[in-house]
């Protein structure tokens, strides 16, 4: 499995210099941020797409502070920090950056790229999601994204593709979650750790192929033993995202003795719980499948309480011990919905650790992050 | 730490962490056992909690330092149920359990000024006066300055115009444990801490003797000391650390 | 005794006779729901507001007394509902006039307010006791300091106070702010499952070289979006909102803005210029906020402001010294008076507010057939807080037109929405008008977590950078 799992993560590392040769050859590259801008449109338009959602180091959030409010989440910095530092190796090839619109963090960093003179195009997402205008609105973005890249491309954007590219989307969640449904068992042979690599690295390799990789890893680990201890604390992971590159949290909790057992992210998984409708018009699927038929994003309104439904059943389903929720420093929202949270699974009798992170883990001692960190498994181990 | 198979405390010491983390785990250790008139092959186990935990090599069981201060404290204080620590680096407010079980617990983010340090830094370097003084000193005041700055950088020069005013120096001090008791106790309110009593001061800063009334001003409700507050981290390592050396022997732990 | 005090207030804000007498067993009420103790109240007559508020004015003091009305309606919010008065609130960002055309159709019978800014603009710049309302929402559970907007805090803590009831409908804008709509999730997530409230917002996606108010869909859909709300605003108010209601909304809206382009005007040319920014903004308030007492009083202050400031400018005097630098800012930090009293110990004249300048554009009411849209359009000229770039734009238009010799940005450290813009913002502006720009890291509503002996060192190294730029520029040339 290792073997497969190397080939699939080389592939992803591989991935920028594979885009250079594209542009070569004259493809356009079009990086996006944001999982309200399908992938399955840019696929189809023939266009070479690549998901921005870089974080982890501390230097990048504080690259852009001449420009930046330093009291914006460290990941919208970092997406603006790493491009800043020359050390984004795929917006600089970029004929067109889509970012989908939907907070002021990432709208914030947007208008920042725009001042660098970047090639930005934005989905604007209405957060008022129970109103039949602003469904509206967003699938109008989507039309103009859809026009964009024909535009862009000097080709119409077939119908037919799209639909190819959905299922393939499709069979890529129905991989994932075949695999996410092993780490129900008592004992995983994945826990959160891998998992999360898996939908990172399927961001950045042609749908066909993460396909055939997540096939065989699939295959392999429902053979597989388990690589946790018995009676191993199980824990929900929730908040706004987990970043490519920001892996220390989960690697200690998992170092620590827990099993991540299931995820609840708004970025930086695929939305793999959700398929979208393939037969009749595939823009308004994408929409559907994007906008309505999936438990809302956190800044969505209303949301919270349909998203802590979701959370119990997700709790219900994984036997869940214990929450750690994982929040970018500022993030305010996310912040509030913590707060909200605390007090419902007090009322539950499932304990939470809150953890915020400014991606500060390499330059600051870990000692308190660890202490929190282990407190919290060693509390749920004792507790079981 | 050193307690025998019933639990009891046989030995305790406590020097200042230095650099050299195992260094210092081997000194406070081989004081320990000279009080006790022990060798190093009389330990059973040795269990390490803190941030140096892992740096002690002669360690053969590390606990993170939550789980040990609870079952410490409970230990001392049978019932407890909330516990308030406030150690040099950081603060910890920990909510118990039955059997001295973390039920949940916070800690103070980066920001200093709600542990030790603050009070430290602003009163000992600020008002010049040993750091075993400033309880009795602060018990003094009348009426305490109000420090708005949560910032120790910020709440210093606040301080700083205080003195130039001419303001006593207990009323200083007092507002300096007021400030951190306010900025601890918050920490706990905002994971929904609810302060059940019996509420139990420890680390450092309940050594000093103004900071039991700044707390209970804070909660409106007695806040207990104990008489070795800073006992209870090591202690609880020893002790589940016994628990599950008896368990790993298919013993009772009694 | 006790009385002595509170009369003082009330005299302060030009409340005369019958006037007076009537309206002090209210205020005294009215101060302990507002939790200020007759201490406060002593500080505050004595000592705070003559130190930050320039009370030789008329106008100024009428100023405060239109707030006090204002402030002392909203405490008396639950007689209101006793006597079947509906409560609609909202918060800002928000489009103006459909508040004040809901309170034009329904008089009486309906509270139309911002409670959280009316009191804020109350509580902090008149007597700086914010904090304990920041402290109550943290108690709740909310995180601390620079997590979260001073003003949302402010809103939970009127509720958790119960200065504030449960309304009979929230209707939050939020337009492109986040918090501020979440914040009634939050509220009824937490302490008050009644707290109902209707969202209009607007998607962040205006691009670079976009003018938000010539893009004819953008306009249609903000329109839309509040029409959609309005309905159920009426609907739970019984409320019938007609076409007259909302012109006369617009025309007042137009009326104030002119006169407010008046006073900045005479203001910020004068040399001495006869008042503080601080006082600038507050006048503004009637184009942020609707005033359920109506904006007659205010009105009525800004009048008699603008009078006075131009015999002011006419006999040459002024609160500043002659030639004293003028500093712009993006607000004026009028929550925190104190800074514009630095500024002014500096020798340094706070002049000018980015926010509170209408643009060119702005002056021109909006002409279309339909009101909804007109309404729609009109907010979006202000292009507060909306695309960066184009209200960059506009700074640089404003900026021109004022002339500074400085501008000031910051202050808005806390809030994810507009205290991003200020450091991108502040370059284009000083690239393209000249003007140099500086920035304080701090919030202008929440003062806690920042030093004020720090801030006072910023703002004197500020302004002597500021006076030494300026003796250059106004060297003759040899």
């Amino acid at each position: 499995m290792e073997g497969v799992m190397r080939e699939f993560a080389q592939l992803a590392t591989d991935r920028p210099a594979e885009l250079r040769k594209r542009k070569a050859d004259g493809k356009k590259v079009v990086p996006y941020i944001g999982h309200f801008v399908p992938e399955e449109l840019l696929y189809a338009a023939g266009v070479e797409p690549y998901l921005i959602c870089r974080g982890g180091e501390p230097e990048p959030p504080e690259a852009v502070l001449d420009d930046m409010l330093r009291f914006l989440n460290p990941l919208a910095r970092s997406i603006a920090g790493f491009h800043v530092m020359g050390l984004d190796p795929v917006m600089p090839l970029a004929d067109l950056i889509v970012a989908s619109q939907s907070e002021c963090h990432v709208q914030r960093m947007a208008e920042y790229l725009e001042l660098m003179g970047l090639p930005v195009f934005k989905v604007g997402v209405p957060q008022n999601w129970d109103r039949a205008y602003a469904g509206e609105y967003y699938f109008h973005e989507l039309e103009q994204l859809k026009a964009r890249l024909e535009e862009l491309t000097g080709s119409p954007l077939s119908d037919e593709r799209v639909r190819e590219n959905i299922g393939y989307t499709n069979q890529i969640h129905a991989l994932l979650r075949r695999i996410d449904a092993l780490r129900k068992r008592e004992s995983p042979p994945l826990g959160g750790y891998d998992f999360i690599h898996l939908n990172h690295y399927s961001f950045f390799t042609d749908p066909r192929i993460a396909i055939e990789k997540l096939t065989a890893i699939a295959g392999k680990l429902e053979a597989a033993e388990g690589k946790f201890a018995k009676k191993a604390p199980r824990i929900l992971l929730a908040g706004h995202a987990v970043a490519v590159g920001d892996y220390l949290v989960v690697k200690n909790l998992e170092d620590a003795g827990a099993i991540i057992a299931t995820e609840m992210l708004d970025e930086g998984l695929r939305w793999y719980r959700w398929d979208t409708v393939v037969d009749g018009d595939p823009l308004r699927n994408l929409w559907r499948a994007k906008y309505l038929d999936k438990v809302p994003v956190n800044i969505f309104q209303p949301a919270w309480k349909v998203r802590f439904e979701h959370m119990k059943s997700l709790i219900d389903e994984y036997r869940i011990d214990g929450v750690v929720w994982y929040q970018l420093a500022y993030d305010e929202i996310y912040d509030m919905e913590c707060t909200v949270i605390t007090k419902w699974l007090r009322e539950l009798k499932v304990p939470l650790l809150k953890l915020e992170t400014s991606y500060e883990y390499s330059r600051e001692a870990t000692g308190p992050l660890n202490t929190k960190i282990e407190s919290f498994v060693e509390s749920l181990r004792r507790g079981r | 730490m050193l307690i025998d198979g019933e639990g009891r405390v046989v030995a305790y010491s406590i020097i200042d962490t230095k650099h050299d983390r195992d260094q210092s785990g081997e000194e406070v250790l081989a004081l320990a056992l000279d009080a006790a008139g022990k060798t190093a092959g009389d330990l059973a186990l040795v269990a390490s909690t803190g941030y140096g935990r892992r740096s002690f090599k002669r360690t053969q069981k590390v606990l993170p330092e939550i789980v040990c201060h609870a079952r410490g404290t409970e230990h001392l204080y049978p019932g407890v149920k909330t516990i308030i620590d406030v150690g040099g680096q950081d603060s910890k407010i920990i909510a118990v359990g039955g059997h001295g079980t973390v039920e949940m617990f916070e800690m103070n983010d980066r920001c200093a000024a709600g542990t030790g340090r603050f009070f430290e830094v602003l009163s000992r370097r600020l008002l010049a006066v040993p750091l075993d003084e400033l309880g009795p000193l602060a018990l003094k005041s009348q009426d305490p300055v109000f420090l708005s700055s949560v910032c120790t950088v910020f709440a210093e020069s606040e301080i700083i115009s205080y003195l130039s005013a001419g303001t006593p120096a207990e009323d200083i001090a007092m507002g300096i444990l007021e400030s951190m008791a306010k900025r601890v106790v918050s920490i706990g309110r905002q994971a929904r801490i609810d302060y059940l009593e019996p509420v139990v001061l420890t680390g450092g800063i309940a050594l000093n003797v103004a900071a039991k009334r700044a707390f209970e001003e804070q909660l409106d409700k007695e806040v207990i000391v104990l008489e070795n507050p800073q006992m209870p981290a090591a202690l609880g390592v020893a002790l589940l650390g016994r628990d599950d050396w008896n368990e790993e022997r298919g013993e009772s732990a009694g | 005794m006790a009385g002595t005090a509170y009369e003082e207030f009330l005299e302060l804000g030009n409340f005369e006779g019958e006037e007076r007498r009537r309206m002090l067993p209210q205020w005294i009420e009215a101060a302990g729901r507002l939790g200020l103790t007759e201490n406060n109240m002593e500080y505050a007559v004595k000592e705070f507001i003559p130190d930050m508020w320039d009370l030789q004015y008329l106008g100024i003091r009428k100023m405060i007394g239109a707030m006090t009305r204002e402030a002392v309606d909203h405490t008396q919010l639950k007689e209101h509902r006793q006597r079947g008065v509906k409560l609609v609130y909202g918060i800002i960002p928000a489009i103006l006039t459909p508040y004040q055309a809901v309170k034009k159709a329904g008089g009486d019978k309906v509270f139309v307010s911002f409670p959280d800014m009316c009191l804020m603009n109350f509580l902090q710049p008149l007597f700086h006791k914010g904090a304990a309302l920041f402290e109550l929402a943290e108690q709740s559970g909310l995180t601390y300091g620079c997590r979260h907007c001073a003003l949302n805090k402010l809103r939970i803590g009127l509720r958790l106070r119960d200065v504030v009831p449960t309304p009979d409908i929230q209707w939050s804008f939020g337009l492109v702010c986040d918090e501020a709509t979440k914040v009634d999730e939050y509220i009824n997530c937490m302490f008050d499952d009644k707290w109902f409230a209707v969202i209009t917002r607007l998607p962040h996606d205006t691009c670079m070289g976009e003018v938000d108010d010539e893009i004819p869909e953008r306009v249609a859909y903000l329109a839309a979006a509040f029409k959609d709300a309005y309905e159920e605003v009426q609907r739970v108010t019984g409320v019938q909102v007609r076409d007259e209601h909302i012109a006369a909304a617009l025309d007042d809206f137009q009326r104030y803005l002119g006169k407010t382009d008046v006073l900045t005007r005479l203001n910020a040319e004068a040399d001495p210029q006869p008042l503080r920014g601080s006082a600038l903004v507050n006048f503004c308030h009637p184009f942020s906020m609707p005033f359920n007492t109506g904006i007659e009083y205010m009105e009525d202050a800004l009048d008699t402001m603008i009078e006075e400031v131009k015999v002011e400018v006419a006999a040459g005097r002024g609160i500043y010294p002659k030639g004293a630098p003028k500093v712009g800012a993006y607000f004026i930090p009028y929550a925190v008076p104190w800074v514009d009293k630095i500024f002014m110990e500096n020798g340094v004249a706070t002049s000018s507010s980015l926010t509170m300048i209408p643009s060119a554009k702005q002056l021109i009411p909006p002409s279309g057939t339909d009101l909804y849209q007109n309404v729609a359009e009109q907010w979006l000229r202000m292009v507060f807080g909306m695309g960066c770039h184009v209200e960059v734009n506009t700074w640089i238009e404003k900026v021109n037109r004022a002339r500074p010799d400085a501008l000031l940005m910051g202050f808005f450290d806390y809030d994810r929405w507009l205290g991003q813009m200020h450091k991108m913002g502040a370059r284009e502006v000083e690239k393209a008008t000249g003007v140099p720009t500086f920035y304080i890291e701090a919030d202008f509503f929440d003062d806690r977590d920042y030093s004020q002996e720090a801030l006072r060192t910023r703002i004197e190294s500020i302004s002597q950078v500021i006076k030494m730029r300026k003796a250059v520029k106004d060297r003759p040339a040899s």
